[in-house]
């Protein structure tokens, strides 16, 4: 069964890349992108453009980076720890960011796991491949409410 | 008195009975006293008997011929004066002539007893034959004389007393008036009147002249008896000379002694210890102050030494200041401009002033020292110059001001504050140095302290040039002994410059604080943003190396590898640059951190990391020092990690690290014999990016030892290099405890 993954970045490169790292993954996996906290708040509460989706259906993970247009990736995170719907999601903040203030804050929000984006691209796939084999086929993910 | 005594003795010199009430009369009158006579016969007294004076009562023997004849007994009341030694004297002389009469009227009247119904004149010459006997006594001198003057009978004692020959005065050369001296003869003339009319002349005091012309000092009492043919006067003489001297000299000592009384009171009511010292340097005379303030007691002072009072060390030179002083006598302050001790029984030392001044007395110069303790005014004396001294010397306005706000002193600092002198403005009210504006602040000020509160405040004043200047004011009121208000004293403090300063220093913080948050915000950006791009370099030739590979040639394909290469070189750069900006960023927090754990730890991280490399460390027990753990963590680590990196080529390499005590502190050391470097260029291997290696040689960024050098300066310590081509490195460092950061 093909497990949904919410990849919230707003760097195209980056996005591409950790596509492709995902898609080295044994784990099957649909990558959705959207570019910044707002439209991500907007994909997981179906409001705005994806008013339409079907709130329920949640993705199996979600992929957050911090440094975001609109909506910084921590304050994404905290709304989504405060919905009763999404409280149990699985976000791991992806980030190039290696501040203690960055990671204190990110697990104080309530992050599942904090990522550092590597320079090198093999290390990197080791890291998206790591994250999809984890939270994908490991992690029993919360009863969908 | 005494002498009309003396008379009535004579007058009734052989008649007992009478005699007897006339001495009774005469003592008591003599005395103002109760007196009893009692008639001894031989065989009653002790021949040797004495008068004696006690208190109220008086006794006194008669005695004639060495016989005593009769006792006298005067009584005074309690309230009346006790007998003095004076009336002693007096009584003496007076029971000698009533002993003399009691004894020849007791053996005239035992003759006459024998020989009944004598003839009155043949009694006269009795008496005369008697009163011959009486030069025996050589007490009383007796002249006979007729009314013109003739002397034609006289006593060897009256001629002793007049200094003439029997043979002058009888033969008539010498007229009995003319040995009275002129200022005594109207005198004289009342007492021959006297005498003519009432057969008495009243005692008196004249003088005679005697042969020669000096003068001698009598009592004269005369009484008219009957001659065979004529009247002739009868005159007693008593030589009053030995009198005189004896109550001059009576006189001499009671003014002694009332002048000694009264300079006893003066010395015990002087304020000052009185040590009075005579010639010879012993004390003679102290009062009751003196031994107060030396504790010696009176008797323990008395007859010695001066120097018994003064401290040892003084004690050479004292002497001869004495002696300087009888040659200089005068009265003065003792030992001007030196400073004097005291020094008291206990041995304690205490300063003292002295005032000297002479006494001429018949036994010799005396010199008396007035002593004063000044050990409470030296005390108060330093007290009050050293707080003058601070006043005058600080750096801030000192003023005092009346209640009414009238300068009353003015101080060096208040001059520079104000511009005022003190000349100018002691007198002037205080109101010329507020500014208008200020002046409902300043009167409330005042009434505060008046009531009696402190005030501190900050305001402005107007300096005599008349620009305003921002001060720190404190006003203290000041109390008289009762806890009233009197006066106010007021500081003030210039604090423009501070407040200058503050402002200044609230701006460069705040400058600071802004380029700090922009560094941060430069430094996010930087980690997160710059990065970024070089996540997509690497990462798309990563692909393309991976799933394109047959695209390209091996040319091709290494360039493709060195894409790869340069972006991860700028990824650790990035890095480098990132951790040596959080060194400079994160508080400092000391604590004992210990490096000789430290450098285990990452020696043991090296050799896991290489496993194959073979280094000899030597690692120093206990290196400990006040630092931040984390700071001081990549201190070892960068450090370390030079070391290990240049001791690669090296045939046996050797890390040492240790402490070493220089001048006094503690340095410590990181050393290998590894590449090392020429000391050339030691300054510039602690700027950022400055390599002294190739990447081909050692790999690096440039950063470690810029970072290394901010840790050590944060810590407020220094570090340097010293190192040799091939030979090795060494890099030392301080990190001084407690010191305020240095600049990073």
């Amino acid at each position: 069964m093909t497990k949904l993954i919410l990849l919230v970045e707003d760097n195209s490169s980056d996005e591409k890349l950790t596509v492709l790292a995902l898609r080295k993954c044994d784990v099957p996996s649909e990558v959705v992108v959207v570019r910044d906290g707002a439209e991500a708040l907007d994909y997981l509460f179906a409001t705005g453009a994806y008013a339409t989706r079907q709130r329920s259906a949640l993705p199996a993970l979600v992929l957050l980076d911090l440094n975001l247009p609109k909506i910084s990736g921590l304050e994404v995170l905290r709304r989504v720890r405060a919905d009763e719907t999404t409280r149990a999601l699985p976000v791991v903040i992806l980030t190039s960011s290696k501040e203690d203030e960055d990671i204190t804050q990110g697990y104080a929000s309530g992050a599942n796991a904090y990522v550092r984006k590597p320079v090198d691209y093999a290390q990197f796939v080791e890291a998206a491949q790591t994250l999809g084999v984890f939270w994908l086929r490991l992690n029993e993910p919360p009863p969908a409410g | 008195m005494l002498l009309d005594a003396a008379l009535m003795f004579s007058e009734a010199t052989l008649d007992l009975e009478r005699l007897l009430v006339a001495v009774n009369r005469a003592f008591a009158a003599a005395f103002a006293s109760e007196c009893s006579v009692e008639l001894l016969e031989p065989g009653d007294a002790a021949p040797g008997e004495t008068a004696e004076r006690t208190g109220h009562r008086l006794g006194l023997p008669l005695v004639c011929r060495g016989q005593v004849v009769a006792r006298v007994t005067l009584t005074r009341s309690s309230s009346d004066a006790h007998y003095s030694e004076d009336d002693l004297q007096w009584a003496l002389l007076l029971a000698r002539h009533a002993g003399l009469a009691v004894g020849n009227a007791k053996a005239y009247a035992a003759r006459h007893s024998l020989t009944e119904g004598g003839r009155r004149p043949a009694a006269v010459r009795e008496a005369e034959s008697r009163f011959s006997k009486l030069s025996d006594a050589g007490i009383l001198g007796i002249v006979v004389s007729d009314l013109r003057g003739r002397i034609v009978e006289i006593n060897d004692t009256a001629l002793n007393v007049l200094g003439y020959r029997r043979d002058e005065v009888l033969s008539g050369a010498v007229v009995w008036g003319d040995l009275t001296p002129a200022e005594w003869r109207a005198n004289d003339a009342r007492a021959v009147e006297q005498l003519a009319h009432t057969g008495v002349a009243a005692l008196r005091e004249k003088e005679y002249l005697r042969k020669g012309g000096t003068r001698v000092p009598v009592l004269v009492g005369s009484a008219m008896v009957a001659g065979d043919d004529e009247r002739l006067a009868l005159s007693f003489i008593l030589d009053l000379t030995e009198r005189k001297r004896i109550e001059a000299a009576n006189e001499r000592l009671r003014e002694e002694r009332a002048a000694d009384a009264r300079f006893h009171g003066l010395l015990e009511s002087a304020p000052d210890a009185m040590v009075i010292v005579d010639e010879s340097g012993q004390v003679t005379l102290v009062n009751s102050q003196a031994e107060a303030l030396f504790g010696y007691p009176r008797e323990e002072l008395v007859g010695q030494a001066i120097e018994l009072l003064i401290p040892e060390r003084f004690h050479r030179k004292h002497p001869s200041h004495r002696a300087r002083y009888s040659q200089q006598r005068g009265v003065r302050p003792m030992g001007a401009e030196l400073e004097l001790y005291g020094r008291r029984k206990d041995g304690s030392e205490f300063p003292i002033e002295v005032s000297l001044s002479p006494l001429e007395t018949a036994s010799g110069l005396l010199v008396s020292s007035a002593i004063r303790d000044i050990s409470e005014r030296k005390k108060s004396e330093l007290q009050r110059a050293s707080l003058a001294a601070l006043v005058e010397s600080s750096a801030d306005a000192i003023i005092g001001k009346s209640l009414a706000g009238i300068v009353t002193s003015w101080n060096e600092g208040a001059y520079r504050l104000f511009g005022y002198s003190s000349e100018e403005i002691i007198g002037r009210p205080i109101s010329v140095i507020v500014p208008a504006e200020r002046e409902p602040e300043f009167a409330a000020m005042l009434q505060a302290v008046s009531a009696g509160h402190v005030q501190h405040f900050d305001t402005v004043r107007r300096r005599k040039d008349g620009k305003l200047v921002e001060v720190s004011l404190t006003l203290s009121p000041v109390r008289n002994a009762a806890g009233r208000v009197i006066s106010i004293s007021k500081v003030a403090r210039d604090v423009t410059e501070r407040r200058r300063a503050e402002r200044e220093l609230a701006r460069a913080k705040e400058t600071a604080e802004a380029a700090s948050r922009e560094l941060e915000a430069f430094s996010y950006s930087v980690a997160h943003d710059l990065r970024a791009p070089l996540r997509g370099m690497n990462g798309f030739a990563q692909v393309l190396l991976n799933e394109y590979k047959d695209k390209f040639d091996a040319e091709g394909q290494d360039w493709l590898s060195e894409i790869l290469l340069n972006a991860n070189r700028m990824g650790a750069l990035i890095d480098a640059l990132l951790s040596l900006s959080r060194v400079t960023r994160s508080a400092l927090k000391r604590e004992v951190v210990d490096f000789a754990a430290l450098a285990r730890e990452t020696a043991a991280a090296l050799q896991a990391h290489e496993p194959a490399r073979s280094v000899e460390f030597a690692i120093q027990d206990d290196l400990r020092a006040e630092a931040d753990s984390t700071l001081a963590r990549v201190l070892i680590e960068n450090l370390l990690g030079n070391a290990w990196k240049f001791t690669c080529k090296a045939a046996h390499p050797q890390i040492s690290v240790g402490a070493a005590d220089l001048n006094g502190e503690t340095v410590f050391f990181v050393r290998d014999n590894g590449a090392g470097f020429d000391m050339a260029y030691a300054q510039k291997l602690f700027a950022p990016f400055q390599r002294l290696h190739s990447n081909q040689d050692f790999p690096g960024t440039g950063i470690g030892l810029a970072t290394v050098q901010r840790i050590v300066r944060r810590h407020g310590g220094r570090i340097w290099a010293e190192g040799a081509v091939n030979v090795g490195a060494t890099f030392s460092f301080t990190l001084p405890s407690q010191s305020p950061e240095g600049p990073t």
